[in-house]
């Protein structure tokens, strides 16, 4: 928060200087992982606030700074006509601190505050841009359906409070009506925090204007610590409401059908970016529908397999144009990072060796070790399904007529640097099995 | 008319659904970040309510309120800001326009 508030003044007294800015913003990132790895486990009070850091915390935040470094690295590297603006770069700083304060919290009023502080900059990072201001308007009904989640948030927690007296979550009861009430509100906030169906509406509307870097931050920041809030509020609340299981696998099959189906008719990455959040959050829906430990772990890591692939397409297709018709024929124009395109959609889609592939197999056998033979059966279907828009995306890639253009200006190596490290990280975390489950259950433990 | 819990968490209630309606349905930005502010009101008065009549919610709940009133500002700041500069006339046409 203090490098964001930083960088900010730099940028208000140094203009010009956006590069400098971004790559300040990536070493800060990176020390930040580290300190994250080195720091123990316990629990620290700072302001009244309360947070534990345990296993899912320390994954959460320290993927989080990684995918802000990965951010920013490419910022600082990006082409003239994609260049990221000081401010931004600000903004992507203070929604990752709130990312990481959300991962730890341990009260739903840290966690409101969080969820919020890790969100709300990125509306206005997706205003930030060179665009038309008549374009702004468009972000409107996406800030009021974001803050609508908030207010939804708070008042289930205000009715929880009726039924259980304490804020802490772990001590959350649910008693009665109330109580069942305050769970689904919680829940439901959380969740459309995520994008779920169908909030990806105003979400793709806000995307089509944005430039596609601040959409690349918009899906993959958050995303896995607002997993884990959403994870630990099943946790607490769900067991001790009846048929949840039931709701939340029937919830997951609803939000990733309605995702894969807007995903069809989508030509721009931008809106297939959004609904690809909507299918992402059905599968994390899936996930939690298993419950326990298993449960946590494998939304947890599927969030991780959905938002590096997602910040390494967007990375790409702020250099390229975000429409299909802009990508056609790339292989001849940039081979690496047509190929690049190639392993991400595969993650999406779910194809070994990438991070998605190893995701999905732990959402699916975490539904059917839970009985929940059906659920996992749609989350196949949605998956082969969804070979389809990225089967498009792939085709528009390597097709023969080429969206003829001139060479990117002024990017550096950084930018390539960063398209890289998402493409290996894609590759190495779905290939290497053994040691990546090793790691992650002694992480999680 | 004496105030209860009840009637406490039922005007919350009610003030949280004409929010949400509100939110969901109204087109303009202004209508619609008011319906956000009538959101909050609703979780306030809930959590008001609760401070009032539940000795374990005194300290959380005005808190609470605090910080919710706290973040829905923030939410309409940052709206009205963008309906703002949504609205601001294109700066080079406007030079075009009063050019002597």
């Amino acid at each position: 928060m203090a490098a964001a508030v930083f960088l900010l003044l730099l940028d208000a007294f140094l203009p010009g200087r956006s590069r400098e800015l971004a790559l300040i913003g990536a070493s800060v990132a990176v020390v930040a992982a580290v300190l994250v790895l080195l720091a123990g486990r316990g629990a620290v009070s700072l302001g009244g606030a309360r947070f534990a850091v345990d296993g899912a915390a320390q994954f959460a935040r320290a993927a989080t700074c990684a995918l802000l470094a990965v951010f920013c690295l490419w910022a600082s590297g990006a082409p003239a006509d994609a260049k990221v603006p000081g401010r931004a770069i600000s903004l992507a700083l203070v929604s990752g601190a709130g990312a990481l304060a959300a991962a730890g919290a341990r009260d739903w009023l840290t966690l409101l505050l969080a969820v919020e502080v890790a969100t709300l900059p990125l509306v206005a990072l997706l205003g930030a841009g060179e665009g038309r201001d008549e374009d702004r308007a468009l972000l409107l009904p996406h800030l009021v359906a974001s803050g609508a989640a908030t207010m939804t948030l708070a008042y289930g927690v205000s009715l929880l409070l009726t039924s259980s007296g304490s804020l802490e979550i772990s001590r959350s009861e649910v008693h009665g009506a109330i109580g069942w009430l305050a769970a689904a509100l919680i829940i439901l906030g959380l969740l459309a925090k995520l994008g779920a169906a169908p909030l990806d509406v105003p979400a793709r509307r806000a995307f089509a204007t944005a430039p596609s870097w601040a959409v690349a931050a918009c899906v993959s920041l958050p995303r896995i610590p607002v997993v884990l809030a959403l994870a630990r509020a099943v946790e607490v609340l769900a067991p001790q409401v009846p048929s949840s299981s039931v709701a939340l696998y029937g919830a997951g099959a609803a939000s990733m059908a309605w995702g894969l189906a807007g995903a069809f008719g989508e030509s721009d990455l931008r809106g297939l970016a959004a609904r690809a959040g909507a299918l992402n959050a059905g599968f994390v829906l899936l996930a939690l529908g298993a419950g326990g430990a298993f449960g946590l772990r494998s939304a947890l890591f599927y969030a991780f397999a959905y938002a590096l692939p997602s910040l390494g397409l967007m990375l790409v297709a702020s250099e390229e144009g975000p429409a299909l018709a802009a990508l056609a024929g790339l292989v001849r124009r940039r081979r690496a990072a047509a190929w690049a395109i190639v392993v991400f959609s595969m993650s999406f889609v779910g194809v070994a060796p990438t991070v998605g592939f190893l995701g999905k197999l732990h959402v699916l056998g975490g539904a059917l070790r839970s009985g929940a033979t059906w659920a996992a059966a749609a989350g196949l279907v949605v998956s082969v399904a969804s070979a389809v828009p990225f089967g498009r995306l792939v085709r528009s890639v390597f097709s023969a007529e080429e969206n003829r253009r001139e060479p990117l200006e002024g990017r550096a190596v950084a930018a390539t640097a960063a398209i890289a490290v998402a493409v290996a990280a894609t590759v190495l975390f779905g290939a290497a099995t053994g040691p990546v489950l090793a790691a992650m259950g002694l992480a999680l433990s | 008319m004496t105030m209860t819990l009840s009637l406490g968490l039922g005007a919350g209630a009610a003030l949280f659904c004409v929010g949400l309606f509100g939110a969901m349905w109204r087109r303009d930005a202004v209508g619609a970040l008011a319906s956000l502010a009538i959101m909050a009101a609703g979780a306030g008065t809930s959590l008001a309510s609760l401070s009032r009549f539940e000795s374990a919610a005194r300290t959380s709940g005005p808190v609470m309120t605090v910080f919710v009133i706290v973040v829905a500002a923030a939410e309409i700041a940052l709206g009205l800001a963008l309906e703002r500069r949504a609205r601001r006339p294109n700066r080079r046409e406007w030079r075009e326009g009063n050019a002597v």
